[in-house]
């Protein structure tokens, strides 16, 4: 086994980022027709416009509902899935032997399933925004938490099979911790979404105290968790046995 | 040279159960059936060589690279797996040309491979049915023409023959023994075995997860000395005088120490049994000349695979 032969080079040694993007897209159109992204992106516009027309809600308020409840449920629902359901569905060992890092892979899978995600959520936020300037941070927040949000449930679907009941849970300690007082608050990534949108966070009657973060530190956090979350998924993806299959 | 697949002390375990038992296997080239009872081990052994599963110790090794870790070996392996999975929704043709665009082929010429491929598996005419749509059958097929569709050097099939009709079945037979003959490694796991001999003579026998063997099934049938080896003896004669021909030819046999015992069958052929095949041989002929009879026809019902399988995976 010293010795390395190599095998015939009829096709090329790694396949390059244009078959990845192909892979993805292929991904985003299979996930565009499903019945459950359009009836989310549907929902979701509902949902604004009656936020907008019918109760009449502040622009703030009706970006901070929509940003704070079904844009990280959407998330929660549309990325943890990423890679179980193709682990599920058994089609998973037709990706996993090519000539290409599982981790871009992943990152495909993961950009393909922000697709529904952020038809859902961004036409919404921008649907209640009273003027340009809130329609750009209202995108910007909805963007950016779909990234955080996104790639962290991604991540729980790598570490376990219940990455669903985990990412509940964990919506459950982001709306409680934004009604604890101090520091605590500062461990929500919804205050940074709050903080991106330029609305006030509702953090309920035992908050005092509680500074809003500025854009760009929010910005920060939330493309950092973001960041970190998908190259953790990347690496574990990498080097995990995934069982395929039966 | 170091051999295409190379496998060195491998373990694989699945909670309390041995999958795979320091398991040792070198693999060059042509057509290798993978044969073994079900549970014997012979699907995680190609998820292994497929990097689809970590050894728990020992090596796997495609041209001397780890495939789990090194996801170059995929640009020439190609894989047909067990499970009957499919993107439902898709065309077989957009299927196919998809999984071989990710092996870094344009869309222009995966496309083009895809429909090569498709057609050398008799899949040309149903390329644009959605994989729901299929038989089991084309299903089958499809999965065979994304194995093969980037031209790999190592084919992997796992039950490739499952669900197919006869006709497709002979169809792919013939592909499966082009596929070596045009100097690729093919290994092929089933547990039909007349299906494994019809395709190649080499085979890996596994059984509880360890090798029992490997190699021509008729060198390997020969290996197993000291096991009563049956030979058939068809014998030119007239109708009438058959049988006692027969029996005069297993009488005359019955007197050489080589025969340990001696049979007439359907009343006009002689079945011996012998531990010592090569004397036997040598003996046979012999005795039939002193006896003045003409032997039509010498076979041995133990030579063929599922004698040996049996024998192999019994023991």
């Amino acid at each position: 086994m010293n010795q390395r032969p190599q095998p015939p080079r009829r096709a090329p040694s790694r396949a390059g980022a244009g078959a990845v993007i192909a892979w993805a897209s292929l991904h985003l159109r299979r996930n565009l027709r499903r019945p459950g992204a359009l009836a989310a992106i549907a929902t979701m516009l509902l949902a604004a416009a009656l936020l907008r027309f019918v109760a009449d809600e502040p622009s703030s308020a009706s970006a901070r509902i929509l940003l704070a409840y079904p844009a990280p449920l959407l998330a929660l629902f549309f990325t943890s899935g990423v890679l179980r359901e193709e682990v599920e569905d058994g089609t998973l060992t037709y990706s996993f032997t090519r000539p290409v890092r599982r981790s871009q892979l992943y990152w495909a899978r993961c950009a393909a399933h922000f697709g529904p995600l952020l038809l859902a959520v961004l036409p919404a936020v921008a649907l209640v925004a009273g003027s340009f300037g809130q329609l750009i941070y209202f995108v910007l927040a909805g963007a950016a938490a779909c990234l955080a949000y996104g790639l962290l449930f991604a991540l729980f679907g790598v570490l376990s099979r219940g990455a669903a009941w985990i990412g509940l849970a964990f919506l459950i300690w982001e709306h409680s911790a934004l009604r604890v007082p101090g520091f605590i608050q500062d461990l929500s990534l919804l205050t940074y979404v709050h903080g991106l949108a330029g609305v006030s966070v509702d953090a309920g009657i035992l908050t005092f105290g509680l500074d809003m973060p500025s854009k760009p530190v929010s910005l920060g956090v939330l493309l950092g968790v973001a960041a970190l979350s998908g190259l953790l998924g990347g690496q574990l993806v990498e080097r995990r046995e995934i069982p395929l299959g039966r | 040279m170091s051999a295409t697949i190379v496998l060195r002390g491998v373990r694989k375990l699945f909670g309390q159960v041995r999958a795979l038992d320091e398991l040792d296997l070198e693999v060059d080239s042509g057509v290798i059936g993978l044969l073994g009872p079900n549970g014997s081990g012979k699907s995680t052994m190609i998820k292994l060589i497929a990097g689809q599963l970590r050894p728990d110790a020992g090596v796997v090794r495609l041209w001397g690279l780890d495939p789990f870790t090194s996801p170059e070996v995929f640009r020439d392996l190609g894989l047909c797996p067990e499970q009957d999975h499919f993107y439902e929704d898709m065309r077989g043709l957009d299927f196919v040309t998809a999984l071989t665009r990710l092996q870094g082929f344009s869309s222009a010429e995966a496309r083009e491979r895809a429909k090569r491929a498709l057609a050398r598996v008799g899949m040309e005419p149903y390329a644009d049915k959605r994989m729901r749509e299929m038989s089991r059958g084309m299903r089958q097929r499809t999965k065979i023409a994304q194995a093969i569709a980037h031209d790999p050097a190592l084919v992997l099939l796992d039950e490739p023959l499952s669900g197919t009709d006869p006709v497709a079945r002979a169809d792919l037979i013939r592909l499966i023994r082009e596929l070596g003959d045009e100097g690729r490694c093919v290994l092929v796991s089933s547990h039909v075995l007349h299906e494994v001999e019809s395709m190649t003579r080499e085979v890996v026998v596994i059984r509880h997860g360890r090798l029992r063997a490997q190699g021509d099934i008729t060198r390997l049938r020969g290996l197993l000395g000291g096991r009563p080896y049956r030979i058939r003896l068809g014998l030119t004669s007239t109708v009438d005088n058959a049988e006692g021909e027969a029996r005069r030819l297993a009488a005359a046999l019955l007197g050489s120490t080589l025969i340990e015992a001696a049979s007439i069958i359907d009343g006009a052929a002689v079945e011996i049994t012998t531990t010592d095949l090569d004397a036997a041989c040598r003996e046979i002929p012999k005795t039939a000349r002193d006896l003045a009879l003409t032997l039509s026809s010498f076979t041995s019902p133990d030579a063929d695979l599922e004698s040996l399988y049996r024998y192999l995976v019994q023991r």
